[in-house]
């Protein structure tokens, strides 16, 4: 099996946390060979030029991998989820299709077990994790406003708030009267000119790609810098298993390079960065001597504690015209009034409501996010014309616990083109989670009332919302009882890091990436430091 | 490209999707010719400049600066340099991949693949997993799967799921079928859905009316379908999306339904800015963030 002359370090993944790490480690001279399975997506492969451009969120541009079915992606055996997981394969990974809300996580969330009593507290806080935020921040190019009172204050962002519109304006109005919480959402989607790339024009489909640069997905904020850094991006390459020396440190990584050929990068660091699936899935697959039942799985926890985010989508009917397919289609506002835990209720921690558009006539036919197909038939007409444009979708998505019950294995059966076993998903709700969506629900029905809503549309839960992939290699201080220690280093093996998020504790009640991108740059800092490539 | 074909596996036994990395064509009516899957020609292409370039990245990975691909300013440029057709409403999603004999039998008119010397960016709309439906249909791209009659039931079934409104026929009268058709030549499972399906709608309408379903009234074939989508609901289902998926991609139809009937880009949407006054009661609000160590 050929080999290739050594780097520092060779990294697995490049998505949101693998180019960020690349970029900070090359910054600091390493030497750094990152391997990806797909390829760069070109903007003028993006259907945003073309009148049938809805067509491509139901095809090739759809989040779920089993309807994609592209060269570079992998199955995945979902039937015994409650959530589809959705992930992109691609340079920048799935910050691609990305609607590209950019919250962090409040203090509270890193210490769920001493607040409250479930989950696990994380073995760093939010002081800790600070700095990243911002560093992250400053790099990837966020919208928004500070100031908000739902949160500790932050650095300036990097651009004025994006434009909410009448949808926007509409729904703040709702949360207002009702004396809740609302802001302008954190996007990383720039509002102004930032770094050399232009500002939003507001064209809606974020989900389909950004052919303008403006979106802040990690094939334009991380990847060009550490391009012109030296890191060589090996596209094409799709990696089958971390190889293992005889002292059982890690050697490198065997994959299947463009033309199909098995090849070894050995590398004296290993980084994975494969998302909250992948990454369990080729350890599971690193089955040797020393680890018969995958790398880094002495704790028996690879592949456990498979967090989502609880979400139910619901929408309202309005009778005035909101324009809603003009603007972004995540990135308008959000409230985190229920965020926190309220003994009052029947379940604890919270959950956020983010208010998302609407896109185009197609996804309004088909019902988006709320699911709720518009009838065939003599009515069709009448309703489609109460929908289009008068439609606000708010989702209600909560915070997920760790269960060693939902979890990622390999399947006995299923696998990808080139016979590595596919991931088999399993993930049910817990009760708590039940609860949860059932009260967010009813807070989201009654704002969208008070916005002045005629009617109320619920999917709850709505299956294909498996957006976040978090907790399979979880982060802690106890080998026993977590799979990486508190810089994301493998227990069992002190050359392997995990910057995805998989390393996720608890999974908080907001979108990931912020938090992933600054793990990823607080473990890079560390490699750096420590010299732990050495 | 070449892998181990002998341990490749997949749940649908009629998918090669997953697996045949290197058989994967598209038809670009514009260019009236099929093309390979971008993203496998571009990564294949890629990697031999990437050898050849001594492992440093190059124009296939990134831009000519080598720090990223080109955005969107560049791109309508490069289209224009390939000659690929790119115009609006003039892209075919009526793409037929891999071997067209195993699709449509003897019916189907075998067209020999052109293979382009080289994957030029702009050029396929990404590789689409499962035909669309074009705007403009175009009889002689489509293989014949239906017969004439299965055609005419397939159109009166698509002008009851979405009827006529003002100026518009129903969706079966706008040559929605026609692209139902080629997606059911590319996809060996659509078709065994829409033929089962097709010839219950036929059957139920002899049991219900013993009449021929294209001769019932509009209100009687409704009943017929209602029946079907009963009996059958994942065709039912197919039907209904379909018919959406060609109906609601039409200019015309954007047009008609108050939509800019304009894609996204090049323009984008103008929006007033936000107005940071409306957070002003917000702001005064007591921080409510729950501290922690």
């Amino acid at each position: 099996m050929p080999h290739w002359p050594e780097p520092d370090v060779v990294i697995v993944g490049a998505g949101a946390s693998g180019a960020a790490v690349a970029w900070s480690l090359a910054e600091a001279g390493f030497h750094v060979v990152c391997l990806e399975q797909g390829d760069w997506v070109s903007p003028a492969a993006m259907p945003h030029r073309r009148d049938d451009w809805e067509l491509n969120r139901l095809t090739d541009f759809n989040a779920d991998p089993n309807v994609r079915q592209l060269a570079a992606d992998y199955p995945v055996n979902d039937a015994a989820s409650t959530y589809t997981p959705l992930m992109f394969n691609a340079v920048g990974g799935s910050t691609i299709h990305w609607s590209a809300h950019f919250p962090r996580y409040h203090p509270s969330d890193f210490r769920v077990k001493s607040l409250d009593g479930v989950g696990d507290d994380w073995p760093l806080s939010y002081a800790e994790l600070e700095p990243f935020y911002d560093l992250s921040d400053k790099l990837t190019g966020v919208a928004g406003t500070i100031g908000d009172p739902s949160q500790p204050p932050r650095s300036p962002r990097g651009t004025r708030p994006l434009p909410i519109g009448r949808l926007g304006e509409t729904m703040a109005a709702g949360f207002e009267k009702l004396g809740w919480h609302w802001w302008p959402s954190d996007g990383a989607i720039l509002a102004d000119d930032y770094d050399g790339r232009p500002a939003c024009n507001l064209c809606g489909p974020c989900d389909l790609g950004c052919p303008t640069g403006a979106r802040s997905s990690a094939d334009v904020t991380f990847w060009p810098k550490a391009l012109a850094l030296g890191v060589e991006l090996r596209t094409g390459c799709r990696v089958r298993e971390i190889s293992v020396s005889a002292d059982g440190r890690a050697r490198g990584v065997v994959y299947y390079d463009p033309d199909g050929a098995l090849r070894e990068q050995r590398a004296p660091l290993v980084v994975m960065a494969c998302n909250g699936v992948g990454t369990p899935r080729l350890l599971l697959n690193s089955r040797s001597g020393p680890f018969p039942d995958g790398l880094a799985n002495r704790s028996g926890l690879v592949g456990k504690n498979l967090m989502f985010h609880p979400f139910a989508a619901t929408a309202g009917v309005f009778a005035e015209d909101l324009d809603s397919w003009s603007g972004p289609i995540g990135s308008v506002i959000f409230s985190h009034e229920f965020y926190e835990t309220d003994r009052k209720r029947d379940f604890v921690r919270g959950f956020g409501m983010q208010v998302v558009r609407q896109s185009g006539p197609l996804q309004t036919a088909m019902g988006g996010a709320s699911s709720s197909r518009i009838p065939w038939g003599e009515t069709h007409h009448r309703v489609f014309g109460e929908r289009f444009g008068h439609m606000v979708n708010l989702g209600v998505m909560g915070e997920d616990l760790p269960e060693t019950i939902n979890e990622v294995v390999l399947d006995p059966e299923l696998s990808d083109a080139h016979g590595i076993p596919a991931p088999l998903v399993r993930y049910r709700l817990s009760d708590n989670s039940l609860r949860l969506l059932e009260y967010g629900v009813g807070r989201a029905t009654e704002v969208l009332e008070a916005a002045g809503a005629t009617e109320v549309v619920v999917c709850n839960p709505s299956r294909p919302a498996g957006w976040h992939l978090l907790g399979t290699c979880r982060m802690g201080e106890d080998p026993a009882g977590s799979v990486v220690d508190r810089w994301g280093r493998a227990h069992d093996v002190d050359n392997l890091f995990i910057v995805d998020g998989s390393v996720f504790v608890t999974s908080a009640a907001v979108n990931p990436t912020t938090t992933i991108q600054a793990l990823a740059l607080r473990t890079a800092d560390y490699i750096k430091r420590t010299g732990s490539h050495a | 490209m070449s892998h181990d074909a002998g341990s490749q596996q997949f749940h649908d036994t009629d998918s090669q999707r997953f697996h045949d990395t290197g058989s994967q064509r598209f038809y670009d009516a514009g260019s009236q010719q099929f093309h390979d899957a971008g993203s496998q020609q571009s990564q294949a292409a890629g990697w031999q400049q990437f050898q050849a370039a001594g492992g440093h990245p190059t124009a296939a990975h990134s831009s000519p600066g080598g720090v990223g691909p080109e955005f969107d300013s560049q791109a309508s440029q490069s289209q224009s340099q390939t000659g690929a057709p790119h115009s609006h409403g003039a892209q075919s999603h009526g793409e037929v991949p891999r071997a067209q004999s195993e699709t449509a039998g003897a019916r189907t008119e075998t067209k020999e693949p052109q293979h382009p010397a080289t994957y030029r960016p702009g050029e396929v709309a990404g590789p689409q997993s499962e035909a669309g439906v074009t705007q403009e249909p175009s009889p002689a791209n489509t293989p014949a799967v239906l017969d004439v009659v299965q055609r005419e039931v397939l159109r009166a079934a698509l002008n009851r799921v979405v009827p006529s409104r003002e100026s518009l026929p129903g969706a079966g009268d706008l040559g929605i079928g026609d692209g139902i058709e080629r997606s059911m030549a590319a996809s060996i499972p659509l078709r065994r859905l829409f033929l089962e399906g097709l010839g219950e709608i036929a059957i139920t309408a002899h049991l219900q009316a013993a009449e021929d379903f294209r001769s019932l009234d509009p209100a009687r074939q409704t009943v017929v379908l209602e029946t079907v989508e009963q009996r059958l609901p994942a065709f039912f289902a197919a039907l209904v999306e379909h018919a959406y998926r060609g109906y609601y991609t039409r200019v015309d139809v954007q047009r008609a339904v108050g939509h800019d009937a304009r894609p996204p880009q090049p323009l984008g949407h103008e929006l007033p800015p936000f107005d940071p006054t409306l957070l002003d009661r917000q702001r005064r609000r007591t921080p409510f963030w729950r501290p922690a160590p």
